[in-house]
């Protein structure tokens, strides 16, 4: 019986022709449905946007504890401002501080949160507008949560997901470069809220909370309200990691309902 | 073979074989992010670069679990040697496919931030004594770097340069790297709840590639017969070694010679080892007079061991003789492309 031995540079078998014919075709289809079955799991990645034109917005410039810009119409809600990258946008308005400007830059935004990143000095401009100050900060009460800390400017929208052990790294450069940091919480319903993180003296919270990123931790701090802004107080000690106990999947918050009042749901 | 080096040596095999493989992997890249991008609502989807990155590993990990399973498959019935012949191409595009996703992570994770992005690939939070903290994404570095290994001296050039051997030893790790790219997926993607990739995923493809493998070694542990005895040992019943084909024989524990009968009838004894990647000789056909390896097509003559003109590869040859009418051949090589009388031991009269 002749073999259909196939020989590269010599012409196909025609017996081995049938089989191919039958071969190709199931591979590629084995493939697709394999595609499909990780492609169709999928999980919604939150409803952040981050803007594609430039907007400018005008208001007064505020550096702590974040490089914030208060606005007429957002003045109980002030606007978050980073820069280009995973960089602060504190060297580029600090010469501003507390002064009317107009910013352009792009808006990262997710429920309540809004953000503006900017490019260079190039894009603040002074103005004559009537200055703004912050809202005053409410009664602190104390709350412990349990849930992710996440760069603010990616959860916002700049990645989607920006949350979770595949992000951590980006997370770390983004709080390095001086993001401000957030705690994500869901609620019994699934639903995620996000607090703003400050230091013990309401300060910007630096690498302190690094080795906490991206992974499920429990929180202990002082909860307040700046404006409709919700902010915790922390310090590094108080953040226990969960990794290990939960893996990268953050529970309901611990004492939520305490702090329902503060609570802003973002997806 | 190794009468000089082209980059490709083109023929109309290679294109059908390199069309039909990037079109597949154009159709699973795009499906990925088609379906990915459908099956949630629309404000949610996924950031494109994400996707993309998703998609890349994903269609990088199906190829790969492809490539480690034609050798085996290959083995195991000749009829998907077509699979085999052009695997290189394959393995190189995986490469092509593989770095894509691992530039792509290091762009978005590690780049545009304080830090260089390959001293953030190294210096990130985590721990590798801790499995929920483990740093992931080093692990898939390293794999990428043996896979850049593995495509750079992919070429024949370099087989003939570094010899069989050492090439072969370092083609061998990819399934080094094929383990880095299991614990890279298990300790990272899959600890995510962000991520897509199904807990069976990895264990579907170990499954597969290991499976293939153990039955493909079992098979190949009984294949030869396995004989010893003194200076002359008896080649039993040789008309049941087809015209054109060959019974591997194993002597001395791991020695492996290929016994060949051609159109005459006539028999001849070789090294079982191609020179080209150590192809299987003996399981390969001869192919107008010349033997042929299965994996290649490098080709030898029986009568010596040595590659037709103008090629230069030769294997070593073994003696043969009839012995009170028994075939017997005597295990100890000649040296490579030693020519030694071809033997006829009776005439086929079919």
């Amino acid at each position: 019986m002749k073999r259909d031995f196939y020989v590269g540079y010599l012409p196909f078998p025609v017996g081995l022709k049938p089989l191919f014919r039958l071969l190709i075709p199931v591979t590629l289809l084995i493939a697709l449905g394999t595609v499909y079955l990780i492609a169709e799991k999928t999980p919604a990645a939150g409803s952040g946007t981050w803007a594609l034109d430039t907007t400018t917005v005008t208001g007064t410039i505020v550096m702590d504890p974040y490089p914030m810009l208060i606005t007429d119409d957002r003045q109980d809600n002030p606007i978050l401002l980073v820069q280009l990258g995973k960089m602060s946008a504190h060297d580029i308005v600090a010469p501003y501080a507390g002064q009317s400007v107009e910013l352009t830059g792009f808006m990262i935004e997710r429920g309540p949160w809004q953000m503006l990143e900017i490019e260079s000095s190039e894009s603040v401009q002074a103005s004559t507008a009537d200055k703004l100050t912050l809202p005053t900060a409410s009664e602190p009460i104390a709350v412990s949560l349990q849930g992710e800390i996440v760069d603010s400017k990616c959860m916002l929208g700049v990645m989607k997901p920006g949350a979770g052990k595949v992000h951590r790294d980006c997370a770390e450069l983004c709080i390095m470069g001086g993001m401000p940091p957030m705690l994500l919480v869901k609620n019994a319903d699934g639903d995620k809220a996000a607090y703003l993180l400050v230091d013990e003296n309401g300060k910007a919270v630096g690498t302190q909370l690094l080795p906490f990123i991206a992974v499920p931790v429990r929180l202990s701090g002082s909860a307040f309200r700046l404006g409709k802004m919700p902010v915790i107080q922390v310090q590094s000690k108080d953040v226990q990691a969960l990794a290990g106990e939960v893996l990268a999947a953050f529970g309901p918050s611990i004492g939520l309902a305490g702090t329902s009042s503060f609570c802003r749901i973002v997806s | 073979m190794s009468h000089g080096f082209t980059t490709v040596q083109w023929n109309k095999n290679k294109k059908v074989y390199d069309g039909l493989l990037w079109a597949g992997i154009l159709l699973a890249i795009i499906a990925n992010v088609a379906i990915s991008a459908s099956v949630v609502p629309t404000a949610s989807v996924p950031s494109m670069e994400i996707l993309v990155l998703r998609a890349l590993g994903d269609t990088g990990f199906l190829l790969l679990t492809l490539i480690l399973s034609t050798g085996p498959l290959a083995r195991l019935n000749e009829r998907f040697l077509p699979l085999l012949y052009n695997r290189r191409h394959m393995g190189v595009s995986f490469f092509v496919i593989a770095s894509a996703h691992g530039l792509f992570a290091l762009m978005w994770y590690h780049g545009f931030g304080p830090v260089d992005p390959l001293t953030s690939l190294f210096t990130s939070q985590g721990s590798f004594e801790s499995l929920s903290e483990y740093r992931f994404q080093p692990l898939g570095f390293f794999a990428l770097l043996i896979f850049f290994l593995m495509a750079a001296t992919s070429h024949d050039y370099w087989n003939a340069v570094l010899g069989p051997g050492v090439w072969k030893a370092l083609h061998m790790l990819v399934y080094v790297a094929y383990g880095l790219v299991l614990m890279h997926m298990s300790l990272g993607a899959l600890q995510s709840t962000h991520s897509a990739l199904p807990d069976w995923a990895p264990f579907a493809s170990l499954a597969v590639v290991g499976g293939l493998h153990l039955v493909s070694l079992v098979w190949q542990q009984n294949q030869p017969d396995k004989l010893s005895g003194g200076e002359w040992i008896e080649i039993e019943n040789p008309s049941a070694i087809p015209q054109n084909g060959a019974r591997v024989i194993e002597v001395g524990g791991d020695e492996r010679i290929a016994i060949f009968r051609n159109e005459n009838d006539e028999y001849g004894a070789i090294s079982n080892v191609c020179r080209h990647q150590a192809g299987p000789l003996g399981e390969g056909c001869m192919v107008e007079g010349l033997v042929t390896c299965p994996w290649h097509g490098f080709q030898y003559q029986l009568s010596d061991g040595a590659s037709p003109p103008p090629f230069e590869e030769k294997v070593a040859t073994y003696q043969m003789k009839l012995l009170d009418g028994k075939l017997v051949l005597n295990p100890d090589p000649l040296p490579p492309g030693t020519a030694r009388p071809l033997v006829k031991p009776f005439v086929n009269k079919e």
